[in-house]
């Protein structure tokens, strides 16, 4: 890469045609190569060709390689199997989550999703609903009976969550 | 009368498996050859070849019919190959020197030197980016244009000069030294 552009600030000083930088030069060859090349890039390329040794290194270079490409040995065939193969594939379901022929039914992924918002949506509801039917007077008369079954009113004038309390009434013999 | 590429997908579409059998039968060669040319590995190429295959059955109602049915299947080989080059992340394998030419010429077997050559080449080739492979693959052993290539890998035709010039340029860079190595 050093003696290329040596070369080249060289021969631009003693006016050589290489005003094309060898850069260009091998973009142009790698076009040629394709036959890509315009007629006048391929003039302005054979004249930088003419003084740049390094650059006429690359293109046979280049050229051995084009040929080796395009002389590359028979590929190999495809086995027998493969469309046998392929069309398994294609019949195969989508999503197979393990194996679901015990059912009687055939497995939908998306159903089981549905099946189980629909679930989530019910208990919320369940929720919603049981929670109203709570506060309903009926209830409350439920609740009062149960207090006194239990003699939980001799508990009543202690604080919430005060188990110590409670446990003290107890071994006094609150319950009786 | 052959039936049309485009006549095909419509039945495809449709669930027609005897027109898909026929579509694979025409490209099976042409997609397993890209294949193979780009993972050098036949059973990877196979594998390959029925990953695009089976894209073009998963999504032959996304065809618009904007490109020719083959741009668009060489789309999609490319796509998957760059792809599972990917998934693989393996780094392309060392260059051993294993490409003794010099003995190859001793024994004055042509055939052996052929041989040392394509595996020259084709270990240069793997230690090539991905793009700048796919495109030299494209150009020269597939024979496609600049504009097929820029269309099958949705870049543009002086994206494609670009990539096959680095290309070029670094498959000269990774050969020489190999090349006078083996001259010694």
């Amino acid at each position: 890469m050093r003696g290329e552009r040596k070369f080249f600030y060289n021969s631009r000083s003693k006016g050589v045609n290489m005003k094309m930088r060898c850069k260009k030069a091998k973009k142009q060859i790698s076009l040629a190569l394709d036959s890509r090349l315009p007629a006048d890039g391929f003039q302005e390329l054979h004249a930088h060709l003419h003084g740049c040794p390094a650059c006429r290194n690359w293109q046979k270079e280049q050229q051995g390689l084009l040929v080796l490409m395009k002389t590359a040995p028979a590929l190999p065939q495809l086995s027998a199997g493969f469309y046998a193969a392929l069309q398994e594939k294609i019949n195969k379901p989508l999503h197979s989550g393990g194996d679901t022929s015990f059912l009687p039914f055939p497995f939908r992924p998306v159903l089981l999703r549905a099946a189980m918002f629909l679930l989530l949506l019910f208990s919320v509801l369940a929720g919603f609903v049981l929670s109203g039917r709570l506060d309903a007077p009926g209830a409350q008369a439920v609740a009062a009976d149960f207090n006194q079954a239990m003699n939980l009113d001799a508990f009543a004038d202690l604080p919430v969550g005060s188990f110590g309390a409670v446990y003290e009434r107890l071994l006094q013999g609150g319950l009786q | 009368m052959e039936t049309p590429d485009l006549e095909l997908l419509a039945r495809i579409v449709a669930g027609d498996q005897n027109a898909f059998a026929l579509l694979v039968r025409r490209h099976q060669r042409k997609v397993f050859q890209l294949a193979y040319r780009f993972s050098r590995d036949r059973q990877d190429a196979e594998e390959l070849a029925q990953e695009i295959f089976f894209k073009v059955w998963k999504h032959a109602r996304t065809f618009e019919g904007r490109a020719a049915f083959s741009t668009w299947l060489y789309r999609l080989a490319v796509n998957t190959c760059l792809n599972h080059r990917q998934k693989k992340k393996s780094a392309p394998e060392p260059l051993s020197l294993s490409c003794d030419l010099a003995a190859a010429a001793e024994t004055a077997d042509a055939d052996l030197i052929a041989r040392e050559r394509e595996k020259l080449l084709e270990q240069a080739m793997d230690a090539l980016p991905m793009r700048q492979k796919m495109a030299l693959v494209l150009a020269n052993f597939e024979g496609k244009s600049y504009e097929e290539i820029a269309s099958v890998m949705d870049v543009s035709v002086s994206a494609v000069e670009t990539l096959l010039f680095r290309a070029r340029q670094n498959l000269g860079k990774i050969v020489r030294p190999l090349k006078n190595k083996n001259a010694r």
